[in-house]
């Protein structure tokens, strides 16, 4: 693909293949299906003010929008000289990795269905279940990206998962649970039909004995999925640089090297970890690699697109990451996690005398207090794993929290959202991994 | 075998976006996106399909004709008969004027509250959507209006963004939101200590949470199964005999949807009681969870333009019960939640939610910042005993529509 870019301005080009399964089964009935398919573009130019941003179903139209941008433009003939255009990383590189049987389109529509199917009649007529909804979800996204500097970069990516959500209810007692398992290819949708029965025999038992917590702070052991969520929601977006460049208060506060958690705490993201959040290149061309962001406690490293590393005069990250085709890249996380420890999880819950385990939670959300909604959680008592509790929330300040980490454990597990995913300003559902392994904080506020 | 019913979905987004970073406009956009699907119905199933512009609509119809084998279940007919084109233009000035205006307001906001940095897009979006079939349904709607998203940061806060506002509108009236904004950022500057005990809320009608358990428990396929907490309570008083909820497509009511849903449906009036003088009414439902369960249709079938209509979150808006904040708060001060997240309620109705960013409101002004704080309570106290009315109108137009009125505990955050 050849464009001509106009003389005096940056330019590139982000050319995005999507192709979509989506299947529903709503009470055991096919109730949703689509498969969406299409090529769009999105086009910035950049005069050393200010970004003209467009995009673009119509790939033809490309050159046009080039120039109807450019005419905006106020030319600049050392554009070139520019820092953040200077910043910016040139590759030419052709990247795919999921092509000919790797590929999801390699599975047919009845194969899928099928599939769900599977799954979703494990849950038939089960006691207290009143209604389950299962679906199925795979994308398929090849990128090529384009610029005046001279990048010429293309890549693929792909997820494939299953996510059966179903609602329990016992007199006046009610639940709502759900069961995903997602990866990069179908392959690993197989053989999780204990899965799922362990998952929903947990429920039916949350529902029947669970009682209130009383509010309060408590010790809470989090398991991997949680502590991912965890550290996503807590310095994920506490890590995300846009927020931060061009204040120097906050840049003084969260300057590298201070001292943000404890010292068994160590965080890292990255985009070249395979799962939701895997992307060898971001959407302004930059190749993505593994950021420290907290190091044994001591902040060490944050999220950037070249915008905000240019201006904070750090590294690139590989971070600038668009929802789709109609938007521009902002600074998001891939994959996040809290890398393990050495203690299992006997040590970590053992000397407890009274605390909580979170097993799973729907969703959260996080700046300067992180929350989490918990859903299956149990009561530690003298060291055991005891009865089931409910709770709304769980919150805490991020800088309190980070330094009240006091357990993680030896084995990291890395998941991703089969649903959804991160959002950020108007940018929603971003696909990101997230993972960790269990972890144990003190002081958190549950009510 | 009988010959499919077609149905055309037709949706053209258009929008002009100035996005803003550190007080100054960081980028301009512009957006132009036209969706097309065809629906087909054989009275038992239905198929669906769907592309962006250009295309080719034997192909897509191909397609929808492929998805009707897979026998999806939709026993429903399609709707037809209606013929309505309605148009809602806005107050907003051409692209070049808007840029500059924004770019004004920029410029005085940093002016006059130099210890503040805002962030965040304006957009001029204009939305037109049409469905037409073979049944005699040829329904528009196109809506002209303002989204305003703006987060603001005092320079000495180590948060990354200490608020936001957000405002959905026809009428662009920077020099509203520059008095505004001044207002939230002069309030934020004084700190006062937390009041204890019991405490009118103010929740602006933008918080998500207050309403997200209506959302999910009167949705009609939740309540049809029996999962939902108010299955048993159709047409039982369960809540105050001034709370009223009903569901939307006006305008008025701040909804910047279409008059119809995805299927094609439309209301008198634009809208629907679900909750009536606290007696649980109906769900909210689209053809097949009304048709499966025998509840009135609400016109509240969504979905992308290539997916199969299905119920979706709708425009819920309580109804007002006065048309003065003093009157609602009863004299007293009231506070005003501004940034609250994550919380929500737990299945069983129980209610908790951190507040970070709240203000102590005298019924006429705002009149300081409240350290952080959480507040617990429940759906049945909520709408119930605690309720004390929503405001008709806006605390400072444009911008805090219908602002409600609840009693809550609130403990140190």
């Amino acid at each position: 693909m050849d464009f001509s870019f106009p003389e005096g301005v940056y330019t590139d080009v982000r050319i995005e293949e999507v192709s979509k399964t989506e299947i529903l089964l709503h009470q055991g009935k096919l109730e949703g299906y689509r498969e969406p398919n299409y090529t769009a573009a999105f086009i910035r130019l950049f005069d050393g003010n200010r970004w003209y941003y467009a995009s673009t179903t119509d790939l033809r139209r490309i050159p046009k929008e080039i120039d109807c941008l450019s005419k905006l433009c106020a030319k600049n003939p050392k554009i070139s000289e520019h820092p953040l255009v200077r910043n910016f990383e040139v590759h030419r590189d052709n990247t795919l990795l999921f092509t000919k049987a790797a590929n999801i389109n390699s599975v047919t529509r009845q194969e899928k269905i099928d599939r769900l199917r599977s799954y979703d009649q494990i849950m038939d007529e089960k006691p207290y279940l009143l209604m389950r909804k299962s679906q199925y979800i795979d994308e398929y996204v090849k990128k090529t990206f384009i610029s005046s500097k001279g990048s010429l970069i293309t890549f693929d990516f792909q997820r494939a998962g299953i996510h059966i959500h179903f609602e329990l209810a016992d007199g006046e007692r009610r639940l709502r649970e759900f069961f995903q398992r997602g990866g990069t290819h179908f392959s690993q949708l197989e053989n999780l039909d204990e899965s799922l029965l362990f998952r929903y025999q947990q429920a039916c038992t949350f529902l029947a004995k669970s009682e209130p917590i009383e509010p309060g702070k408590w010790t809470l052991v989090l398991s991997p999925e949680v502590s991912g969520i965890f550290a996503h929601e807590s310095f994920g977006h506490k890590s995300e640089s846009d927020f931060m460049a061009g204040d120097l208060g906050a840049q003084e506060a969260w300057k590298i090297g201070t001292k943000v958690g404890s010292e068994i705490l160590t965080i890292i993201d990255s985009g070249q970890v395979h799962g939701s959040g895997y992307v060898p290149y971001d959407d302004e061309g930059t190749r993505s690699r593994f950021t420290t962001l907290i190091d044994k406690g001591v902040l060490s490293g944050r999220l950037h697109s070249v915008s905000t590393a240019t201006m904070m005069d750090e590294s690139l990250t590989g971070n600038a990451r668009a929802v789709d085709f109609s938007y521009e890249p902002i600074v998001r996380m891939t994959t996040t996690y809290i890398k393990e420890g050495t203690q299992s999880l006997y040590d970590l819950i053992s000397d407890i005398d009274d605390g909580i385990l979170v097993e799973s939670v729907h969703g959260g959300s996080g700046m300067s207090t992180f929350t989490m909604r918990p859903s299956l959680t149990w009561r530690i008592r003298r060291g055991t794993v005891a009865e089931p509790v409910r709770a709304s929330v769980i919150s805490g300040t991020v800088i309190e929290t980070l330094q009240h980490i006091e357990g993680v454990s030896n084995r990291l597990e890395i998941s991703g959202m089969v649903l959804g995913g991160c959002g950020k300003m108007e940018q929603s559902p971003l696909p990101v991994g997230f993972g960790g392994p269990y972890i144990r904080v003190r002081e958190l506020m549950v009510q | 075998m009988k010959k499919p019913i077609i149905e055309h979905w037709k949706s053209e987004m258009e929008k002009d976006t100035v996005k803003i970073t550190q007080s100054k406009i960081e980028a301009v956009k512009k957006t132009f996106i036209h969706a097309v699907s065809v629906r087909v119905y054989d009275g038992s199933s239905i198929g669906v399909a769907g592309t962006y512009a250009p295309f080719d609509e034997h192909e897509i119809t191909q397609k929808a004709m492929d998805v009707l084998k897979l026998k999806i279940d939709y026993p429903c007919a399609p709707t037809s008969q209606e013929t309505v084109t309605r148009s809602y233009p806005s107050i907003i000035p051409n692209k070049e004027i808007w840029i500059n205006e924004a770019e004004d307001l920029l410029a005085h906001l940093e002016r006059d509250m130099t210890t503040f940095q805002f962030q965040g897009a304006f957009h001029h979006c204009i939305e037109t959507t049409q469905i037409a079939n073979e049944m005699g349904l040829d329904l528009k709607s196109q809506i002209d209006f303002c989204d305003l998203l703006l987060t603001f940061k005092s320079r000495s806060s180590t948060d990354l963004v200490d608020g936001y506002i957000v405002v959905k509108t026809p009428e662009w009236n920077p020099k509203k939101i520059h008095e505004l904004l001044k207002k939230i950022c002069a309030a934020w500057e004084h700190e006062i200590p937390l009041p204890v005990g019991k405490q009118p809320i103010i929740f602006l009608s933008t918080e998500p949470w207050l309403l997200s358990l209506m959302v999910r428990e009167l949705n009609a396929d939740k309540m049809g199964t029996g999962s939902s907490l108010f299955s048993e309570k159709k047409h039982h008083r369960i809540f105050n005999n001034r709370f009223s909820l009903y569901a939307t497509r006006n305008p008025e009511d701040h909804a910047m949807i279409p008059f119809f849903d995805s299927e094609g449906v439309s209301l008198p009036d634009d809208q629907i009681p679900l909750i009536f003088e606290g007696h649980i009414l109906s769900p909210f439902s689209d053809k097949r969870s009304a048709h499966r369960y025998g509840y009135p249709l609400t016109a509240t079938a969504g979905g992308s333009f290539n997916e199969i209509p299905h119920i979706e979150k709708p425009e819920l808006r309580i109804k007002p019960t006065s048309k003065c904040m003093e009157e609602l708060l009863n004299s007293h001060t009231g506070i005003l939640v501004l940034v609250s997240a994550g919380g929500g309620y737990a299945p069983d109705g129980a209610f908790a939610i951190p507040v970070s960013t709240a203000f102590l409101f005298d019924g006429q002004e705002i009149v300081g910042r409240l350290p952080p704080f959480n507040l617990r309570s429940n759906i049945w106290k909520i709408f119930g005993e605690d309720y004390l009315g929503t405001l008709e109108g806006y605390l400072f137009k444009p911008w805090g529509y219908r602002p409600t009125v609840i009693q809550m505990e609130l403990f140190p955050g």
